[in-house]
């Protein structure tokens, strides 16, 4: 609990100015300071190929072409799905990849309000001074 | 009323097959009374004499023996004993009841089925050591004040995450084609994702 709480006191409590905003996308540009800029995020499957699987909201995303394969593994060797364990290994490292990154994400979003922070106060200071 | 004693003796002995419990104020089997008057509190010893007869009955010495006061409890002459429970006595004694720790023909406390070792012993808790009561209450205040805290204080927990990126957005929309990136430069020959 205790990341938990200091978490939600810093970014609640102590320093709500420069807490992101986690429910929404980043805000920043996303190439914002990246010289050799970044590489794209590759969708394996289409969205209709998703609603043929009948893959699950919540499984849409970056890793929907590893649950498919995962599932259809499931149909093909059913009362034998202990086969299945490498696909479903799959899939759960790739969910595991996107958590990693969504992680990152929300620390390069804190790192930028608190340099957009610094930024504004410099300047600040600065129309004060001069 | 007496001279149906003897019919309603008979009439027990004979329905006591069939009634298998009745109040024990009928009850002919029991040599302690059958009537009313028989389990009234006895009277208070007046002189030396009777209280000496009464420490006597209750196998206690006379300086020992006090009454129970006067105040319409109707204990009567029973002995004012101390309330200590089986857990305050001496644990390596051999006693008779060693259950109960008790030895036989000893004093009972009005409330001895209460002073057993897994119930109460008011006797522990004025020993010296024992915490006194305004610092369990202090224990249990601040125990309370910090979950008053926790769950009056409106912050709202989260992980430090970013919301999961959707190709298509939320609901799957095929005409939607939302564009997110890795950490990784985008001119690097190392395969990713």
């Amino acid at each position: 609990m205790g990341g938990h709480m200091t978490r939600a006191i810093d970014a609640q409590i102590l320093n709500p100015d420069v807490a992101p905003d986690y429910r929404n996308a980043p805000k920043f540009d996303p190439m914002l300071g990246f010289q050799n800029g970044r590489k794209e995020r590759v969708m394996m499957v289409s969205a209709e190929d998703m609603d043929v699987a009948k893959v699950p909201l919540r499984h849409r995303g970056y890793c929907a072409h590893l649950y498919i394969e995962w599932r259809k593994c499931m149909q093909d060797h059913f009362f034998m799905t202990s086969k299945c364990g490498h696909s479903k290994h799959d899939f759960e490292n790739c969910e595991f990849e996107d958590y990693v990154l969504r992680m990152k994400e929300y620390e390069r979003e804190k790192r930028l309000l608190k340099r957009q922070k610094r930024i504004r106060e410099k300047q600040l200071r600065e129309d004060i001074g001069g | 009323m007496a001279s149906f004693r003897g019919l309603r003796r008979a009439s027990s002995c004979i329905l006591s097959p069939v009634i298998r419990s009745r109040p024990l104020t009928t009850s002919p089997c029991l040599n302690g009374g059958n009537w009313n008057k028989d389990w009234a509190p006895a009277a208070l010893p007046k002189n030396e004499e009777e209280r000496t007869a009464k420490a006597k009955n209750y196998g206690m010495i006379p300086e020992d023996y006090k009454p129970m006061a006067n105040d319409g409890t109707g204990f009567g002459d029973y002995p004012d004993l101390p309330a200590i429970g089986a857990h305050s006595r001496n644990p390596w004694e051999h006693y008779d009841m060693p259950h109960l720790k008790r030895n036989y023909g000893e004093p009972m406390h009005p409330e001895f089925d209460a002073l057993t070792e897994d119930r109460l012993d008011p006797a522990f808790a004025k020993q010296p050591g024992y915490p006194p009561i305004w610092k369990q209450f202090l224990i249990l205040a601040t125990v309370l004040g910090v979950f008053t805290i926790i769950c009056t204080v409106p912050i709202y927990r989260f992980k430090p995450l970013m919301p999961k990126q959707y190709r298509h957005g939320y609901n799957t929309d095929a005409n939607v084609q939302m564009v997110h990136y890795t950490f990784e430069p985008a001119n690097s020959t190392e395969s990713s994702e």
